[in-house]
């Protein structure tokens, strides 16, 4: 390979990272900025993604089109997320955080179990939009459209996300709320409403990413699980509460993997549990997190 | 050393006359079953180890198990004439050692962050057994390396059956299972672990080493949970990444809590409940899981202690706790 | 003669706010020395570095002779410090034995024995028996800890440190919350207890601080403001307008 392709496949290699980047800060956004707020780990955020797939794949299959999945699956998982926070997470809230990381965990076993019930066990492909089907020439290389348009619209939605966090008064409120609950209730403001806005967006943005992974990965079962590993090693290596630490550990381990799968390709997993364990032994509270 | 006079010798005898001859009055698939309880008893009480006696919820408990079966598995394919009792102890030494390396890591830290990195690592090892086909030989699994062995326990029957594979499991299962009740609740050991659960900065102040004590029972829960697993290997004569997958670390979950994790037998109940419960509802159903998940659930908001929890209703039956409350 | 505990330049900060600023401190054996200081002064935090639940920002901490600034806590425990909580801090589920056990136990050195069973340790119960009565808690001997009422709490929480018969006891407000009934029998028993050992005492009521101790370090922004005999900081005129006066103003 001359320097030119070498140049090629490294410009590829940062666009893929780039693009599982953004699938993971989908991911680990909500999932940290619930915990930062109630100290609830969310078991079930990665069934939230796991149902936007199989929601997407679905609407594609009934009306032919991704854009409608892309549509109808967040605000339905977003609706999913409202539900089960109003009913079972309040519940489980009174009893202490334990019995909140049950009952998520719990969520997550019926909602596996009822996903491989109504879809099956097998794997389900769904089909980029015809738009985006085919290749980019890129710098003499032939890219798909498809990860590209994941990487811009992921990149849509974290700056929107960041306007809405600091730009707007209710994303000042969430952030106060994620660095001193107690003190923003004290403020006199409703937390229990705030939280409940929260965790349905966080659901929204999981069903979100869930759409979205859906043409690459594939709809199978075991996305879920899959996903969850990778958005836990975020958060941890973030610093659990930490918007900026989920972020950047993100494109880290975004970063690591799309790498990782050229250097030992059936194992580059390994690399994320590495970067896991030195943050943990170096900052058991992760890059930004203020508490172990 | 188990100490002495810490069996009550009329529930000994009624365990081990009850145990002795079940099979005699059951037929080869409840034999089968039986063998399965017993298997996962020994799996679930070596969890609660963790869940009820530190407080510690893992996600990745499989990796033990698995570790375990794969030992056992590998040392009688590759090794063929070497006896079952060192192929076993290979298992339970295999967990063990995963478990010492491994809970170096996990014990220092708890709640989610424990959860989170004990999930990481029990997909790690999945993660080797599903790829490393050259020794697991991936997803197909393996089998047949019981070819070699002798299965026969002196005074049972023909090698091989069905019976024999219960009694060995039984004749391991059972009085490991027994020596793990005594050792946590009868001796200093157990009271530290126990006082830790309670109030671990107070236990660091009057001079206990709550790392090192974490870290042994973490380590002898991951070896008991190996043996488990070897024993499963040599029940089923095969082995697959599903000794060592995701679904066996919830299942596991689900069984101890639904038994009740604060009363040492609680998780045996849970591991009965599961496979007769399952049975039961699977013929019914063939999504038998949906439902274990909504008992669950329910459990987890109605009845927090689990079904040893409610023996607290009936003074009579009330089991003494060593702890306070169930989860982390 | 080596001091029982040196603190040498101590500081401590919590997230770049400085508690302790440049403490030094020398306890001989056999002393009983009262920290006193208003509420946020410090005191606790000297405490939690002396006994190691927190490591010093700077400086370094001797106990008789031997440096202990990276010991880990427990092992300060086993060198011969033992502490109390200036908050209630029992096992709350087991009962004032199997709480007083604990102690007797670790002053033993069985702490992950395996073999024996606890009920066959003779001594250990008669032994945790004995410090029962010491303190008057004999009576409440089946009671699980978080049923005691408040007062008999506080005896509990000083007795498990004085279970492990250290070298060094400290005290981190014994008589916290407390009525000045009990007040005087937990002063008592401390008075009984403690002869012939080095005692440091964190106390807010000034009678029990000039009844039991017989030198006073006052903490004031995390600095020691002046030490000296009782009748010393009674008179010092710094004293009196950072601490008895704060008093006042509170009172
Ligand atoms: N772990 C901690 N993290 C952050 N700040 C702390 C921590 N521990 C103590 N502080 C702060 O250090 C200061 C001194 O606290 P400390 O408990 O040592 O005071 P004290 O002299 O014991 O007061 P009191 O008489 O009220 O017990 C307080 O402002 C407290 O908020
Ligand atoms: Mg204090």
């Amino acid at each position: 390979m001359d320097m030119f392709g070498v140049g090629v496949t490294l410009l590829f290699g940062i666009l893929n990272g780039f693009g599982y980047a953004m699938l993971l800060f989908l991911l680990s956004s909500g999932l940290t900025v619930v915990f930062g707020m109630l100290g609830v780990l969310n078991i079930a955020h990665a069934s939230f993604y796991m149902l936007g797939a199989y929601f997407a794949y679905s609407v594609v299959q009934s009306t032919g089109s991704f854009w409608w999945g892309l549509l109808a699956a967040p605000v339905a998982v977003g609706v999913l997320g409202v539900l089960t926070e109003r009913t079972l997470l309040r519940r489980a809230h009174r009893l202490g955080h334990g019995h909140e990381l049950l009952l998520t965990f719990g969520l997550a076993y019926i909602i596996l179990e009822l996903v491989k019930w109504i879809w099956g066990t097998g794997s389900h492909p769904v089909s980029a939009p015809a738009v985006l089907d085919g290749s980019i020439r890129l710098v003499g290389g032939a890219y798909p459209a498809y990860r590209l348009f994941v990487c811009v619209f992921g990149l849509g939605v974290l700056v929107g996300l960041a306007l809405l966090l600091f730009k707007t008064r209710l994303g000042m409120i969430v952030r106060a709320a994620v660095s001193d609950i107690d003190m923003v209730n004290a403020l006199g403001f409703n937390v229990r409403g705030l939280f409940v806005g929260v965790f349905g967006i966080g659901a929204f943005l999981a069903g979100l990413a869930g759409v979205i992974a859906a043409p690459l990965l594939s709809v199978y079962p075991g996305m879920g699980p899959d996903m969850l590993v990778d958005t836990f090693i975020v958060v941890v290596v973030g610093g659990l509460g930490s918007l900026k630490g989920a972020l950047i550990a993100s494109f880290l381990l975004g970063g690591l993997q799309s790498f990782g799968v050229v250097i030992v390709p059936r194992l580059a997993m390994i690399f994320s549990f590495l970067l896991m364990t030195v943050v943990l032994i170096w900052r058991p509270m992760g890059l930004f997190g203020e508490r172990a | 050393m188990i100490p002495r006079r810490v069996f009550s010798p009329a529930a000994v005898g009624i365990v081990l006359v009850g145990v002795g001859l079940a099979p005699s009055v059951m037929s080869t698939s409840q034999v089968y079953s039986g063998t399965e309880v017993v298997i996962l008893s020994l799996f679930a009480v070596s969890y609660n180890l963790l869940f009820g006696y530190l407080g510690l919820l893992s996600f990745g408990h499989s990796a033990y198990f698995g570790l375990g079966a794969y030992a056992t598995a590998l040392l009688l394919l590759h090794a063929p004439g070497v006896p079952l009792g060192p192929a076993i102890a290979g298992g339970t030494l295999a967990g063990a050692i995963g478990g010492v390396l491994i809970g170096n890591f996990c014990v220092r830290l708890s709640g989610p962050y424990f959860a989170m990195l004990t999930l990481a690592f029990g997909q790690l090892l999945f993660a080797v057994a599903w790829k490393w086909r050259a020794v697991t030989r991936g997803d197909d699994g393996f089998g047949g390396f019981l070819k070699h062995a002798s299965l026969a326990l002196p005074g049972t029957p023909e090698s091989g059956s069905q019976h024999s594979l219960y009694y060995l499991v039984v004749a391991l299962a059972v009085p490991v299972i027994a020596a793990t009740w005594a050792l946590m609740t009868k001796t200093p050991f157990g009271n530290v672990v126990v006082s830790i659960r309670q109030n671990e900065e107070r236990a660091v102040f009057l001079g206990y080493d709550v790392f090192a004590t974490k870290l042994i029972t973490y380590t002898i829960s991951a070896g008991l949970a190996g043996l488990a697993g070897s024993l499963s290997a040599i029940f089923h004569d095969f082995v697959s990444p599903s000794v060592i997958d995701l679904n066996l670390s919830t299942d596991v979950v689900l069984m101890t809590f639904i038994g009740g994790t604060t009363f040492f037998f609680g998780p045996v109940l849970g591991a009965v409940f599961f496979v007769y419960f399952g049975d039961f509802i699977s013929a019914l159903t063939d999504r038998w899981q949906v439902v274990m998940g909504l008992i669950f659930v329910f459990m987890v908001l109605y009845v927090p202690k689990g079904f040893i929890g409610l023996g607290r209703l009936i003074p009579s039956v009330r089991p003494r706790e060593t702890r306070p409350e169930t989860a982390p | 003669m080596t001091a029982q505990l040196r603190i040498e330049g101590v500081y401590k900060d919590f997230g770049g706010l400085e508690i302790l600023m440049g403490v030094d401190l020398q306890i001989e054996p056999g002393e009983r020395h009262a920290i006193i200081g208003p509420n946020g002064a410090g005191k606790t935090t000297l405490i939690n570095l002396i006994t190691g639940k927190y490591t010093p920002s700077r400086g370094r901490i001797w106990f008789g002779g031997m440096e202990i600034t990276s010991v880990p806590a427990h092992g300060r425990v086993r060198l011969g410090i033992g502490r109390s909580f200036q908050i209630i801090n029992l096992f709350p589920e087991m009962t004032v034995f199997e709480n007083m056990r604990n102690a007797i136990l670790s002053k033993e050195g069985i702490r992950l024995s395996v073999r024996r069973a606890l009920k066959g340790l003779r001594g250990v119960t008669s032994e945790t028996e004995r410090v029962l009565a010491l303190i008057g808690l004999e009576s409440f001997r089946n009671v699980p800890a978080a049923e005691l009422a408040y007062g008999k709490q506080r005896t509990l929480e000083i007795g498990l440190a004085l279970g492990l018969d250290p070298q060094l006891l400290i005290l981190d407000e014994p008589t916290a919350g407390i009525s000045s009934a009990e007040t005087r029998e937990i002063a008592g028993v401390i008075r009984r207890v403690t002869e012939r050992k080095t005692l440091i005492l964190i106390e807010h009521d000034m009678d029990v601080v000039f009844a039991l101790a017989d030198r006073i370090s006052v903490l004031h922004h995390g600095r020691i403001l002046a030490q000296g005999s009782p009748a010393e900081i009674r008179e010092n005129p710094e004293v009196k307008e950072a601490y008895l006066g704060h008093l006042e103003a509170v009172g």
